[in-house]
């Protein structure tokens, strides 16, 4: 035996009896021959061994099993419909030649059938045939970009028009476009693929081509005459898939990394990655930029050889655009005019159409469809079926099993079972079983088993029972069982059983007990914190404190503090503080009297009605 | 040389996921056969189970983060592909999948090297800026010379030492003889050993762990 195989035997039976838990002098014990030799080698394992264990990063651990399961389910989605789209084409032209002989048949039947019309009948089902024997998968014209502009203007060149036009934010760019952006001016480019790229003041690109087939594989080609540019480029998992970026000098190519490109005026190119791998082309030589590396390459030369960068240039942080205002993803600068990610972290199906510059972020195992199409977000977390459609530019996060819809500018929440629908300028919010709706400029905001509805200027609120609507100038609240209703200038509020109305100017309470209800119709305040009712109707207020039901249909107030009722109807008061009525019908007060009187208190003329035991003025 | 340590964090999560061991055999045996039969429950638990140490002897041989991600997920990917391939051999779908790795992991290398100037394997950096600082300066040290082994010598390193490996399913993923394994590991442990020096009296290095 070689010397060598001999002590490479020799330690492995010793790494062997180590492995059983033997220390290294009873391993070397057994093993005296080549104990000189052997020992040091065991420490040198034994101290490889006790190296720390790598781990993946929490980022790719979170991410990477549900792209994985996603792709393994589209792998089999993918084989399952090639298996089946085999038996229908046959059958298919089956019925087609059954077909062609029929109708020859009709034809041949029916002399009278002019011929051309035979003819184009036939034309029509050979071309129907040839696009059934030629149908492959072929790739697809992905849609544009999306042009975010960061600050100043963006000049946009689309080759149909030819004439130059001021880009708007959010703009959708196509293959031909020029963008170049004043010498003041930033802008962003968000690809379907999520990928995006950071143009710099006074940089001239023109998008080349935008492709995707089957949404697998990805081609984005850019050329960029001059100034800087920051490409954050999105995993490509296809290797078809390829993201490059021409320069008059090289050509860089990648699949999945961040680099600058940066052309001066003369055409010379400079290449810096930041992370990943950049594959820099420059007169049939190719070299490969690892991250911390530049290369550089002069008009009509090939690239130098990648340098360590001493001082890395850093990738601007986009800040958010401040007129978008909204209170959803300006708030990180690096999801705001959002890169545009489509993350289905997930089992299921989804549809992204996704033409804005927001986040999609979908972890589910159901079926999301998320519709992005002006800068928000969208995230998406359930296991079930979610629809998140973001119109505007706030935040619609669904959290829940219905729909979230935000076209206003500010944020759709459901948490709940319900929608959120924010169509006006406040936020619609879903907490709870109903809708949280806001239509006008307040909020509306279910958190109860009601609807939280604002049609107006102020808020619509349920958190018990009923609804909460605002169609007034004030809030409508729901804090218990009835509904809080404001269709005037004032508050609708049900803190009780029953309803509080504002159809008036003042304020229809309901904190009662009972099912008796607090309602403004007038100029005062209608008010139930008893068993009956509370209404104005008049210019003064109604109370209800009692058991009865009190009353203003005049310029007084009409007080119930007792069982009885208390009602103005004339321009003094009527209250009821024991068990009988207080009427003022007249200009004075009508009172019933405290606690021990039985009777009625009626004003009815322009003195003062007062009731005592069973006693009676006028 | 540069410090490779920013990429090794202690294992205080290592397989956390995975409810089965890799040792726990007849469980493996069980979810390979589910998988074979189109599960993707039980692939996902094989995923599990697998990922941190097919993630690591990858990064071991690519030295770095997002090319051994990349390069990870492909194999699972091809994975999921054959595994019909191991039905009712579930308890060689270890060395299997570290075959799958080993194959992967040099083809992706056989790719590069054919339209790049840079010499990969000269590349001994563990490109991972982002991640915390964890080990000392001995075992950065050490790191580094493993990462400049000879290609065969760092993978035996690798599985022997890191994932704990037996010569027997070592031989069966490099496709060689035990034989050539022990010369390699005997190869590589001497390498070192003259690199980075050491001894069991006044040792630089505080070992507490036995191997494997």
């Amino acid at each position: 035996m070689e010397p060598d195989t001999q002590l490479a035997k020799a330690l492995d039976e010793c790494l062997a009896r180590m492995r059983e838990g033997k220390s290294v002098d009873i391993c070397l014990a057994a093993n005296t021959e080549m104990h000189e030799q052997v020992e040091p080698l065991l420490y040198t394992g034994q101290f490889i061994a006790s190296l720390p264990k790598v781990e993946p990063s929490e980022e790719y651990r979170r991410t990477a099993k549900g792209r994985l399961m996603a792709r393994l389910h589209e792998e089999a989605n993918q084989a399952k419909h090639a298996r089946a789209a085999a038996k229908p084409a046959v059958s298919l032209l089956d019925d087609i030649t059954i077909n062609i002989h029929q109708l020859w048949q009709t034809i041949a039947g029916a002399r009278r059938v002019a011929l051309p019309v035979a003819l184009g009948l036939i034309l029509i089902i050979v071309s129907t045939i040839s696009a059934i024997n030629f149908l492959s998968p072929s790739p697809t014209l992905a849609d544009g970009c999306t042009l975010s502009i960061i600050n100043g203007t963006v000049e946009i060149q689309a080759p149909a028009v030819g004439d130059k036009l001021q880009g708007t934010d959010g703009m959708t760019l196509n293959v031909g476009t020029r963008v170049k952006t004043a010498l003041d001016s930033t802008a962003l480019l968000t690809f379907f693929d999520g990928s995006t790229l950071i143009v710099e003041p006074g940089t001239e690109i023109e998008i080349q081509q935008l492709q995707s087939s089957d949404k697998k594989s990805v081609t984005i080609v850019l050329k960029q005459w001059m100034g800087r540019t920051w490409s954050h480029v999105v995993k490509m998992l296809d290797k078809g898939s390829r993201y490059e970026i021409e320069t008059p000098s090289a050509v860089a190519l990648v699949r999945g990394t961040r680099f600058l490109v940066d052309v001066n005026e003369e055409g010379k190119t400079r290449e810096q990655t930041t992370e990943g791998l950049v594959s820099v082309t420059a007169q049939g030589e190719e070299v490969f930029v690892p991250a911390g590396q530049i290369t550089i390459i002069e008009p009509g030369t090939t690239p130098s050889e990648p340098t360590i960068t001493v001082n890395p240039e850093k990738e601007p942080q986009v800040q958010a655009n401040q007129k978008q205002g909204d209170n959803g993803i300006n708030q990180n600068a690096s999801s705001v005019l959002g890169q545009g990610n489509n993350q289905n972290i997930g089992q299921g199906n989804y549809n992204p159409a996704y033409s804005g510059h927001g986040n999609d972020d979908i972890l589910s195992n159901g079926n999301d469809n998320t519709s992005n199409e002006v800068p928000g977000n969208d995230n998406s977390q359930d296991n079930s079926a979610d629809n998140s459609q973001s119109n505007s530019h706030g935040n619609d996060q669904n959290h829940g099993n219905g729909g979230g819809q935000v076209k206003g500018s500010d944020n759709g929440q459901n948490q709940g079972s319900g929608n959120n629908n924010d169509n006006g300028q406040g936020n619609g919010s879903d907490k709870g079983q109903g809708n949280g709706s806001d239509n006008g400029n307040g909020n509306g905001n279910d958190n109860g088993q009601g609807n939280g509805n604002d049609n107006g200027q102020g808020n619509g609120n349920d958190n018990g029972q009923g609804n909460g609507s605002d169609n007034g100038q004030g809030n409508g609240s729901d804090n218990g069982q009835g509904n809080g209703s404001d269709n005037g200038q004032g508050n609708g509020s049900d803190n009780g059983q029953g309803n509080g109305s504002d159809n008036g100017q003042g304020n229809g309470n309901d904190n009662g007990q009972s099912q008796g209800n607090g309602s403004d119709n007038g100029q005062g305040n209608g008010s139930d914190n008893g068993q009956g009712n509370g209404s104005d109707n008049g210019q003064g207020n109604g109370s209800d404190n009692g058991q009865g039901n009190s009353s203003d249909n005049g310029q007084g107030n009409g007080s119930d503090n007792g069982q009885g009722n208390g009602s103005d109807n004339g321009q003094g008061n009527g209250s009821d503080n024991g068990q009988g009525n207080g009427n003022d019908n007249g200009q004075g007060n009508g009172s019933q009297g405290n606690g021990s009187g039985q009777g009625n208190g009626n004003d009815n003329g322009n003195g003062q009605g007062q009731s005592g035991t069973k006693d009676k003025k006028n | 040389m540069k410090a490779v340590c920013n990429i090794f964090r202690k294992g205080k999560k290592s397989q956390k996921n995975a409810a089965v061991r890799t040792d726990n055999l007849p469980e493996i045996t069980k979810l390979v056969d589910k998988a074979a039969h189109g599960d993707f429950e039980a692939f996902g638990q094989l995923y599990d189970i697998y990922l941190d140490r097919i993630y690591r002897y990858v990064l071991y041989q690519v030295k770095d983060r997002m090319t051994a991600e990349d390069i990870t997920e492909e194999v699972f990917i091809k994975a999921w592909k054959g595994i019909v391939s191991c039905k009712g051999k579930g308890q060689t779908f270890s060395s299997w999948i570290y075959r799958i790795a080993h194959n992967h992991t040099i083809n992706t290398f056989r790719d590069v090297r054919k339209y790049t100037s840079i010499e990969m394997e000269n590349i001994t950096e563990f490109n991972s800026p982002d991640l915390e600082f964890e080990m000392t300066l001995e075992q950065q040290e050490l790191l580094d010379a493993v990462a400049e082994l000879p290609e065969n010598q760092g993978q035996v390193i690798t599985l022997k030492f890191i994932e704990g490996l037996e010569n027997r399913e070592i031989a069966k993923i490099m496709g060689k003889s035990e034989g050539a394994i022990r010369i390699l590991q005997l190869r590589a442990l001497t390498t070192l050993r003259q690199k980075i020096g050491g001894g069991k009296n006044g040792t630089r290095y505080a070992v507490s762990q036995s191997v494997g």
